[in-house]
């Protein structure tokens, strides 16, 4: 019996040992997915002309947080154009970092800072994006929610009002439209 | 009472940059061992790696309405605060149970590292958690000292204090999570949470949207067949409809031949959910169950209904009102036993913020019960038939010490039965996060079991409790543990308690021959404990959770007239188990999901035997193609019978399922 113990013991200290190597792999497919929206995020936006430095400036998108997406949303974006611009991935680890960017992605280790971070860039045309449970409460455009194991793309049209971004019809048809409170 | 409560959403992981380094200290053969396994592992692991980086090109291909049907594994569903699960809290997820061979929800449990879970006939299993899994009886098992929900709904029997399993039957595809707490859950949660909570939540009917059709053929669960339709009416509700057939053959005898346990169940449902603006919520579900049991003598059957308003006023503040109605009843032909008890339970609950650094927690509830019983010479109550009421108030307060780093919790629950009069249930908890991937947590509380109608008032074999009244079990429970979060890896937890129960249940001898024996509250004991929990993404396509429980309880010599004996009847405890469960997603569409369990030997008791430790194995491969999935489950692999509780021996089992999803 003592045997049989060692050797389920034995096979959970196998099981814990390789983490190592996932450092190399790809992120979970739950990031892959976000990455892939977030491109076609950026085919779904009208961005005014002054947000860009002149007409072949790239579309950027800024990570702030971890990067959960390691090397894949490079990897998404890379030899992409959208109305002729490339797209380019920036990070930040601090709000205060955040410099010009067409698209952010808040990561949910900013969640205790998300009302800072969303009212500094809420007239700045950014595209917000997030996972956070309250990002839209809190002024987010787009949260990917889970729901049933599937990722649903949630919208806040009023958050994307007060901007002068548009947001294509195709996408906000698919999405699910969040409502805020004063509306 | 109600479900889901701020502060008990369990919050998973989400993937952060950090240290990601892990101690493990290996000895020399085993570091070879390992060694090697790793090297096969990396070997694969390259395979995959290759594999996901053309799929990024594969994933461009597709529209927004087909990403967002893709399953994932969801590893940063839920909150996210760790402080927030400050507790000897393990959460098992619809996939989590999806991706084994369990077919029934007492199954479903064995994937919580925490509890203890031992079947003992076909379809009865002795639940529970930090021990006093109670003796087996013909019929059921004595365990008495869980609160088990089922969306809000107790599901404990107040016949015994404990919870027909046989009846608890749920869609296992609309589980959204069970939660499991061990430990004392008596401030929040209510009487008889003395050593675990379950919470068994299952998915919103928005969540449940269209057709799930699921056939199952095997050699021991014979046949199971599941339907469920999900719908919209209107703009803002949802509902589903859902029913099961099911039937088990017998389990066997130590001899080789088969017991009459045989057991076949229906049960049908629905739940409807109606989103009035962003404030109001409503919800109606309801299930209805029939069964026979023991060669078509014995037969169950019960319906319930549960309604819950949910009102927010604001991102602090939010108010619920839940009410429902539950009637189970029970046929024992065979022993000549019958019982139908009918509970009708209202519970009310505010939660509100104090200043910017408190939130309150403040809830009364009131339950009606109405027992009516048929007895025969072995068990009978006195009175047949009796009203029973419960009232409780609770309050809770969250206080934020130190922004983010440091919470205290204190609450108390204050209830009222009719056999011990007011029950007191206080408890403290404070929780340390020095940065958001590690909380240290300690808690002290106190808990009661109050009496059943099982205690109070039973004529069963040779004990009568009729004129002599019973008191409560009490218990004052010391808990410490850290949970800790390893970026991109997954979470790991450690629990550790120290509990001593004063005026447990005993058998008291009466000094007259007839009742020779009364229940009493002349035991006392000490129990301790270590839990360890882990859930994590080894590789993209590889999840590996698990856990290890270790547990040592010490009954005192008892004072006459207290049978020294008599804490057999209410603890049969392995003192080590061991979980194992990986998950993992092959090319082609393919899933391979393996369960390894070990349980360490049951003393032997007056009415059975020893039972020996034993480790086991389920396997479940599966293949989706479209909208199916096609898959064969092994069950119980490594033996050919084997025995977990009392003397029924449960074999090895293997079925196919067949299931779409439209």
């Amino acid at each position: 019996m003592v045997s049989r113990l060692m050797l389920l013991l034995l096979l959970a200290a196998v099981l814990l040992q390789p983490h190592t190597l996932s450092a190399q792999t790809a992120p979970a497919k739950e990031f892959q997915i976000k990455a892939v929206f977030l491109f076609h995020f950026t085919q779904f936006t009208q961005w005014p002309a002054t947000t860009f430095a002149d007409a072949n400036a790239p579309i950027v998108i800024g990570i702030l947080g971890d990067n959960p997406f390691g090397a894949f949303l490079e990897k998404v974006v890379s030899g992409e154009t959208v109305n002729g611009r490339s797209i380019i991935v920036t990070r930040f680890t601090q709000p205060d970092q955040i410099k010009t960017c067409h698209v952010l992605y808040v990561c949910r280790n900013m969640h205790d800072k998300l009302s800072e971070i969303l009212s500094a860039v809420e007239k700045k045309s950014i595209l917000t994006v997030g996972d956070d449970d309250d990002f839209l409460k809190k002024g987010g455009m787009i949260r990917f929610a889970l729901k049933n194991d599937k990722i649903k793309v949630q919208i806040c049209p009023a958050a994307v009002k007060k901007t002068d971004l548009i947001i294509s019809a195709k996408l906000l048809a698919v999405a699910e439209i969040y409502k805020t409170e004063t509306n | 009472m109600l479900q889901p409560l701020n502060g008990l959403d369990f919050r998973h992981y989400s993937f952060n940059k950090g240290n990601r380094r892990f101690l493990f200290t290996n000895r020399t053969a085993v570091f070879r061992t390992a060694c090697l396994t790793i090297l096969c592992i990396s070997g694969t692991s390259l395979a995959f790696a290759q594999e996901s980086a053309s799929s990024a090109q594969d994933l461009k291909k597709l529209t927004i309405e087909q990403l967002m049907n893709i399953e994932v594994t969801s590893v940063s569903r839920g909150p996210e605060k760790l402080s927030d699960a400050a507790s000897a809290i393990q959460v098992v997820t619809g996939t989590d149970i999806r991706r084994s061979a369990t077919t029934l929800l007492p199954e479903a449990l064995r994937l919580a590292p925490n509890l203890q879970v031992a079947q003992s006939n076909s379809q009865d299993w002795s639940i529970s958690s930090r021990g006093f899994s109670g003796a087996p009886l013909s019929n059921s098992t004595l365990a008495n000292k869980l609160l088990v929900m089922i969306d809000g709904r107790s599901v404990y029997s107040p016949l015994f204090g404990g919870v027909f399993w046989d009846v608890q039957n749920v869609l296992l595809e609309d589980i959204d999570r069970i939660e499991v707490i061990s430990g004392p859950g008596g401030t929040m949660w209510g009487a008889n949470a003395v050593n675990g909570v379950i919470n068994i939540v299952s998915k919103e009917a928005k969540e449940t949207q269209g057709l799930y059709l699921s056939e199952t053929a095997g050699t021991f669960l014979t046949d199971k067949i599941s339907a469920r339709y999900g719908s919209k009416i209107g703009k803002s509700t949802y509902y589903r409809v859902y029913g099961q057939h099911l039937d088990r053959r017998p389990t066997f005898k130590s001899d080789g031949s088969r017991n009459t346990d045989n057991w076949s169940t229906t049960l049908a449902g629905f739940r409807v959910d109606h989103e009035a603006g962003q404030k109001n919520k409503f919800t109606l579900q309801g299930d209805f169950y029939g069964g026979v049991q023991d060669s078509s003598v014995d037969k169950v059957n019960g319906q319930n209904v549960l309604g819950r308003w949910t009102h927010t006023f604001s991102e602090t503040s939010n108010f619920i009102a839940q009410a429902y109605f539950d009637r189970a009843y029970r046929n024992l032909a065979g022993a000549g036993f019958r019982d139908q008890f009918t509970i009708y339970d209202l519970d009310l609950q505010q939660g509100f913020a104090l200043g910017n650094r408190q939130n309150v927690l403040a809830g009364a509830g009131y339950r009606h019960m109405y027992d009516n019983t048929i007895g025969s010479a072995s068990l009978s109550f006195v009175p047949e038939d009796r009203n029973l009421e419960l009232f409780n108030v609770f309050i809770q307060d969250r206080i934020e010490l130190l922004r983010n780093k440091l919470d205290l919790t204190v609450g108390t629950k204050a209830l009222h039965n009719d056999y011990t009069g007011w029950e007191w249930q206080p408890s403290a908890r404070i929780a340390w996060t020095p940065s958001i991937n590690h909380t240290l947590w300690a808690a002290v509380s106190r808990a009661v079991r109050t009496p059943s109608r099982f205690d109070a008032e039973e004529r069963f074999l040779s004990i009568s409790n009729v004129n002599h009244p019973i008191g409560s079990e009490k218990v004052a429970a010391y808990e410490l543990g850290y949970r800790t979060r390893i970026p991109r890896i997954g979470e790991l937890s450690i629990s550790t308690f120290y509990n001593n129960y004063d005026q447990l249940r005993s058998l008291d001898t009466t000094g007259t021959p007839s009742p020779l024996f009364r229940f009493g509250n002349g035991n006392s004991a000490s129990s301790y404990g270590v839990e360890i929990a882990w859930n994590l993404y080894m590789l993209d396509w590889w999840r590996v959770r698990g856990g290890f429980t270790y547990l040592d309880e010490d009954f005192r010599d008892p004072a006459p007239p207290t049978y020294n004996k008599s804490y057999l009847l209410e603890a049969v405890d392995p003192k080590a188990q061991a979980l194992l469960q990986s998950i993992a997603d092959l090319p082609k569409n393919f899933q391979l999901d393996v369960v390894g369990r070990y349980v360490a030997d049951l003393p032997a008791l007056v009415t059975s035997k020893e039972v020996p430790a034993y480790a086991d194995v389920d396997v479940r491969i599966a293949w989706i193609y479209k909208r199916f999935t096609f898959s064969i489950a092994g069950r119980n692999l490594a033996h050919d019978k084997h025995l977990e509780f009392g003397s029924a021996r449960l074999p090895r089992s293997v079925n196919e399922t067949i299931t779409y999803r439209f």
